[in-house]
């Protein structure tokens, strides 16, 4: 028996002794060494006993016993500590350190039991069989010890099965149940100590070595000793990825399979190497070694937010190069495909649009020659559906040329106000037409001249524009054109400004997420109000290449259901930066200048024939029908007309009813009686000042065909021509332009011969200011005169000089009744023919003095600022402007005095100034030295 | 004193002492001049009234100046040079401003030539020193412009012949024979329009005048009359003027006239 159990104490050495060799192998982690540490314990503990099992005497056998319990205190506190730390608990450290203390006080307890008596209250050995048997009574920390040893374990069961409810991992619970199931045997075999078996052998010692057994079982079935790690280690040696790792110092620690395979000299050098990879990492894009391309990347290695190294990561990416390039050749492919479409498309541009414009010809002329109603129709339906084709396809084909590269900004001088006015009145048109509000409002500081390609914007601003009135169905489209801040070079000839274009409308707007398909040719937004509306879709791509081309860009802002904003800056290279100032007040000048009547038709193949004895009349006549085309002839009396007729063909006669001679009547009906004359169906119509009521009846009795009061009015005339005229040939109004006439754009004015006045002077503006000045003068002078004459005999020759003055100045003017007043009135001087001075000179005076009112219109359609909105001159100005016009008037500088007065003019004077202005802006206006210093004076007094 | 027919304007800043007297004083001989206090709403209205080609500004007590004035003229005015007199410690509070071409400081104290000639600098104007005198020559604002006097009695005549001609020439004007001989002391003109028929001093009586004088008997001048009578054409002949236009005279045929004469 004896030595049985010598040979099971054996067994159970090895068994442990396996256990604890494994675990030293294996071991990496927390939970490995508190394994560790048990198994040391329980090997010094089955090592104490057999030393103890093999002694021969009570004193050697006792030594034995206190050998092994050097283990045996720590056997259970290292399988507290293991279990803690693989289900993880959170036990306090305290709780550990406490249990920890026991055991090395319980250590203490137990070597000095000889002497205290606390753990064994008696020792007595016995002898059986030739085996010492110990037998001692457990005394009070004996049982402490056992109930502290029962407790944990139970504790570490505890702790061991709620990691155990928590863990999902299923190699985890299993671990967790073998480490369970140890404790258990452990307990059960602990009971076992009551047997009599223990009365020869500690069984304990059995026990351990049982539970060393189901660990051991763990280790190897369920990978106690962590896939996840080994796991990782095998990945990272095996990865196709390069890692390198080096510590703080910079030396390399660590590299895998990978990384020695592509630099083969890291096992020899791992610092040069090192160096290149750092190198490289210096570098862009990838690295090719071999016939693969790499990235590299450095990481700091962080360990518990501590830097504890770095890493270098090789990455392979040469698929993903590879997939780059090959990306990268398609796109050019695809590119090259589109070019060669635009370039085709481009160059074929002629070939496709001409067969459209004839095709459109041909139906023009359809229209016009066809007489019957069918025909007439389906020509305009061709009409429509043709035009509607044109446009489309000049959209493709402009997208095309800006695409294929050949569209070029072409610049020139253009004038904002041309430009945007022709461009607002198309629009102004299209947008009352849908019963939509139009906006435009320039800012005044935008320079008159620029220089830019005229031609693209007004394409572009036409097309946003179109746009806008397509999309809004109530509201209003506007168009606004201010200038952004811009910093020219100072010292630089060419100056620019920054242009600022926006239009905005009331429409449908576009919602956030349609806004990429706005941007993409030929895609128009589908949406339900969207259906009806025609077109191409291209609008906004050729604009926004238009832009691209002059290195501008479209932006938009839009809200759905309220409405959109486009716009774009656009620099552009100043002319004539004068500021553009009052864009409305320029526009209708222009208007005015224009030839303002737009006729409703235009007839250029017809003829008529216009009767009356003034010349005026016939005059008027012809240049209101000149915008038609029509053919006029006039004839001033009866007889002219019944001969004519009788050789030529007129469509319309017109024949005034008053003349000398053969009057209209006698002259219409022998007209009318006429068999077989070219005028036989001619309608005739009168041209009466009679307005009597029951006059146009009688006018017909007689045999008139129509009827037409004087003063002819343009409408009324138009309105019977288009009634009377043969339908064919009437046709669509053309734009007339009027020839160019210097004197248009003077407004009629009695007593100024515009053409004369240009003739002398040849530009507006001159002549305007000359007319100012001459205003300007009107009350001095004829003051002036009026002394002159109470003066008279003495003052005579002065009287004549002055008139004289007045006649050639006048005359000059084109004021032509004055002018010859005024040279009556010299000669009469001159020969001091007092009567006629006497019956001429108030009647002259007064001609003289009904100019101002006269050209007050012309000369200042809006006054200046408001009296209320000037602002107070201050003290310091006033007196500098006064100091100016001083120095101007010593200087006779023109210019000077004048900018002076218009200085003050823009400020609210105080009373003793304003007072004098009148007197103060007479002289300057006569240029009176003398005067001018006089009344300085006097503001001067005034002052004080 | 040769200035053309406008004097050049200067806008002189600073505060009002003695030496912003004395610089006026130097100033004044060539320029109009018009003294502001360096007061930003005050300088505001001066500058657009006076609308100055040069704007001096006298440095004196320069630590109390406000900056915001020298802003103003660096951001809404920078085609306008100026020109500062003051110390190199006076200078400093404003170095900044220094660093670009418009600003330049002549250093005080500077008598009231070299005050002169900073400022005809600044203008770009080259100067020549005639005796104790310092005159302005190669103006480009009268530039290559011909200069022509115009003599009638008729302020409106006057206005409308200077419009018509201000394009091709540089126009003065008098409406007198008195104020015509005052105007040419100011600029010698190259040629003279001049009216027949004028009250107290007639075109006869100031031609004489002009012929009476060393300097202007050589001037071309061409008479305006509207009388086409024998007896005073032939007056006028016998005077020999250059030529004699009838009035109203058309714009063609007064430049016309006007050039044949200055570049024959």
């Amino acid at each position: 028996m004896y030595q049985a159990i010598i040979n099971i104490q054996w067994v159970n050495i090895l068994i442990i002794l396996i256990e604890a060799w494994v675990v030293f192998v294996g071991m990496k982690n927390k939970v490995h060494y508190y394994l560790y540490l048990l198994c040391m314990a329980m090997l010094i503990n089955s090592t104490g006993y057999l030393l103890a099992l093999y002694s021969h005497t009570e004193d050697t056998y006792f030594q034995a016993i206190m050998f092994s319990w050097v283990g045996k205190v720590w056997i259970t506190f290292a399988m507290f500590c293991f279990s803690k730390e693989l289900s993880k608990s959170h036990i306090p450290w305290i709780v550990t350190f406490l249990f920890g203390a026991f055991s090395v006080a319980t250590f203490v307890v137990v070597i000095t039991t000889k002497t205290t008596n606390l753990f064994y209250t008696d020792i007595r050995f016995a002898e059986e069989n030739g085996m010492i048997l110990f037998q001692p009574q457990k005394g009070p920390w004996g049982w402490v010890w056992d109930i502290a040893v029962m407790l944990t374990v139970t504790v570490s069961f505890v702790m061991l099965l709620i990691g155990l409810s928590g863990e999902k991992n299923r190699q985890k619970r299993k671990q967790f149940i073998i480490v369970m199931l140890a404790l258990v045997v452990e307990l059960m075999i602990g009971v076992l100590v009551t047997s009599p078996l223990s009365k020869y052998y500690d069984i304990n010692q059995f026990g351990f070595s049982i539970a060393a057994v189901m660990i051991l079982v763990a280790i190897f079935r369920y990978n106690l000793m962590d896939t996840e790690y080994v796991a990782k280690e095998y990945m990272i040696d095996e990865l196709s990825t390069g890692v390198i790792v080096t510590d703080v110092y910079g030396d390399v620690t660590y590299y895998n399979n990978t990384a020695e395979n592509l630099f083969p000299d890291i096992k020899s050098d791992a610092q040069k190497v090192l160096y290149k990879v750092k190198d490289m990492l210096r570098g862009d894009g990838p690295v090719s070694i071999g016939t693969r391309s790499f990235t590299f990347e450095e990481r700091p290695l962080i360990h518990k937010e501590k830097t504890v190294g770095t890493i270098y990561v090789l990455l392979d990416n040469t698929q993903y190069y590879n997939y780059l390039n090959e990306l990268e050749e398609q796109k050019q492919i695809a590119e090259e495909a589109n070019k060669a479409k635009s370039i085709f498309l481009a160059n074929m541009s002629h070939e496709i649009r001409t067969p459209i414009n004839s095709v459109l010809g041909m139906n023009e002329m359809i229209l016009r020659e066809t007489n019957e109603k069918n025909v007439r129709e389906y020509a305009m339906d061709i009409q429509a559906a043709g035009q509607s084709l044109l446009s489309i396809i000049n959209d493709i084909l402009d997208l095309s040329k800006i695409e294929s590269g050949k569209m070029e900004v072409t610049p020139a001088v253009y004038d904002i106000v041309n430009l945007v006015s022709e461009i607002s009145n198309m629009t102004e048109t299209s947008a009352n037409n849908k019963g939509l509000l139009y906006n435009v409002y320039v800012s005044p500081g935008v320079p008159s001249k620029l220089f830019g390609d005229d031609v693209m914007i007004r394409q572009v601003l036409t097309n946003l524009l179109t746009n806008a009135v397509k999309y809004t169905s109530r509201g209003s489209v506007s168009l606004m054109v201010s200038v952004r801040p811009y910093n020219n070079e100072p010292l630089s000839m060419v100056k620019y400004s920054m242009l600022h274009f926006e239009v905005e409308d009331t429409g449908i707007g576009i919602k956030s997420a349609d806004m990429r398909k706005l941007f993409s040719a030929y895609e128009r937004i589908e949406s339900g109000q969207n259906r009806n509306v025609e077109g191409s879709g291209l609008g906004i791509t050729i604009s926004m290449k238009m832009l691209d081309l002059m290195d501008s860009r479209l932006e938009v802002s839009s809200e759905y259901g309220k409405g959109s904003v486009f716009s774009f800056d656009l620099r552009q290279k100043i002319v004539d930066d004068t500021p553009v100032g009052d864009y409305e007040g320029k526009v209708q000048r222009r208007v005015g200048q224009k030839h303002s009547y737009e006729p409703t038709f235009s007839a250029p193949d017809a003829h008529i024939l216009v009767v009356d004895d003034n010349s005026t009349n016939r005059k008027v006549f012809s240049s209101l029908l000149r915008p038609t085309g029509i053919k006029v002839t006039e004839v001033s009396n009866g007889q002219d007309a019944v001969d004519i007729t009788s050789k030529h063909y007129f469509d319309i006669i017109f024949m005034d009813h008053m003349m000398p001679g053969m009057d209209g009547v006698e002259a219409m009906k022998r007209i009318k009686r006429r068999e077989n004359g070219p005028c036989s169906n001619t309608p005739i119509i009168v041209l009466t000042a009679n307005a009597v009521a029951g006059s146009k009846e009688k006018y017909m009795e007689d045999g008139f065909d129509g009827f037409l009061a004087k003063p002819i009015s343009s409408d009324r005339l138009e309105e019977i021509i288009r009634d009377v005229l043969r339908k064919d040939k009437l046709k669509e109004a053309v734009p007339y332009k009027e020839p160019e006439d210097e004197t248009e754009g003077f407004p009629m004015i009695t007593g100024i011969d515009w053409e004369v006045a240009m003739m002398r002077i040849h530009d507006e503006k001159i002549v305007r200011t000359v007319l100012e000045d001459f205003v300007n003068t009107i009350k001095p002078q004829t003051r002036k005169l009026e002394r002159l004459k109470a003066g008279f005999p003495d003052t005579i020759e002065d009287y004549r000089t002055m008139v004289h003055g007045v006649k050639s100045g006048s005359g000059t003017m084109g004021m032509i009744p004055l002018s010859g007043m005024a040279f009556v009135l010299e000669k009469a001087a001159k020969e001091k023919d007092y009567e006629t001075i006497d019956r001429l000179h108030d009647p002259f005076i007064k001609e003289w003095r009904s100019y101002e009112d006269r050209l007050k219109d012309y000369l200042r359609p809006s006054d200046g600022a408001d009296e209320e909105e000037k602002e107070e001159i201050p003290d310091e100005i006033l007196e500098a402007i006064l100091r100016m016009l001083s120095a101007s008037m010593d200087l006779m500088d023109i210019d000077g005095a004048d900018d002076a007065i218009e200085k003050l003019s823009g400020f609210r004077l105080p009373d003793y100034v304003e007072k004098e202005m009148d007197d103060l802006k007479d002289a300057v206006a006569e240029l009176d030295q003398d005067g001018v210093a006089r009344i300085l004076e006097t503001i001067r007094k005034g002052r004080r | 004193m040769n200035t053309g027919g406008k004097m050049r304007k200067v806008l002189l800043l600073g505060k009002l002492n003695e030496v912003i007297k004395d610089i006026d004083q130097a100033l004044s001989t060539m320029f109009h001049v018009q003294i502001c206090e360096l007061r930003s709403e005050v300088v505001d209205g001066m500058l657009k009234v006076v609308e100055p080609e040069l704007v001096v500004i006298s440095l004196v007590g320069a630590d109390t100046f406000d900056a915001t004035v020298f802003r103003k003229l660096q951001l809404y005015y920078s085609e306008t040079p100026v020109l500062t007199i003051g110390t190199e410690e006076e200078q400093r509070n404003f170095y900044d401003f220094y660093r670009g071409h418009q600003f330049m400081n002549l250093t005080r104290p500077a008598d009231n030539r070299t005050i002169l000639m900073a400022a005809l600098r600044r203008l770009g104007l080259e100067m020549k020193e005639q005796g104790d005198d310092v005159i302005a020559i190669n103006d480009p604002q009268n530039g290559f412009l011909k200069n022509v006097l115009v003599v009638d009695d008729d302020p409106v005549t006057l206005r409308t012949l200077k419009e018509m001609l201000s394009d091709f020439f540089n126009v003065t004007v008098a409406i007198s024979g008195i104020q015509a001989l005052t105007a040419m002391g100011r600029c010698c003109p190259d040629l003279i329009l001049l009216d027949y028929e004028m009250p107290v001093c007639d075109g006869k009586q100031t031609l004489e005048m002009i012929r009476a004088d060393v300097e202007y008997k050589d001037i071309p001048v061409i008479f305006l009359t509207g009388i086409s009578d024998r007896e005073h054409i032939e007056a006028v002949i016998n005077l020999k003027p250059a030529g004699y236009i009838l009035k109203p005279a058309s714009k063609e045929k007064l430049v016309g006239a006007i050039k044949k004469e200055l570049f024959k």
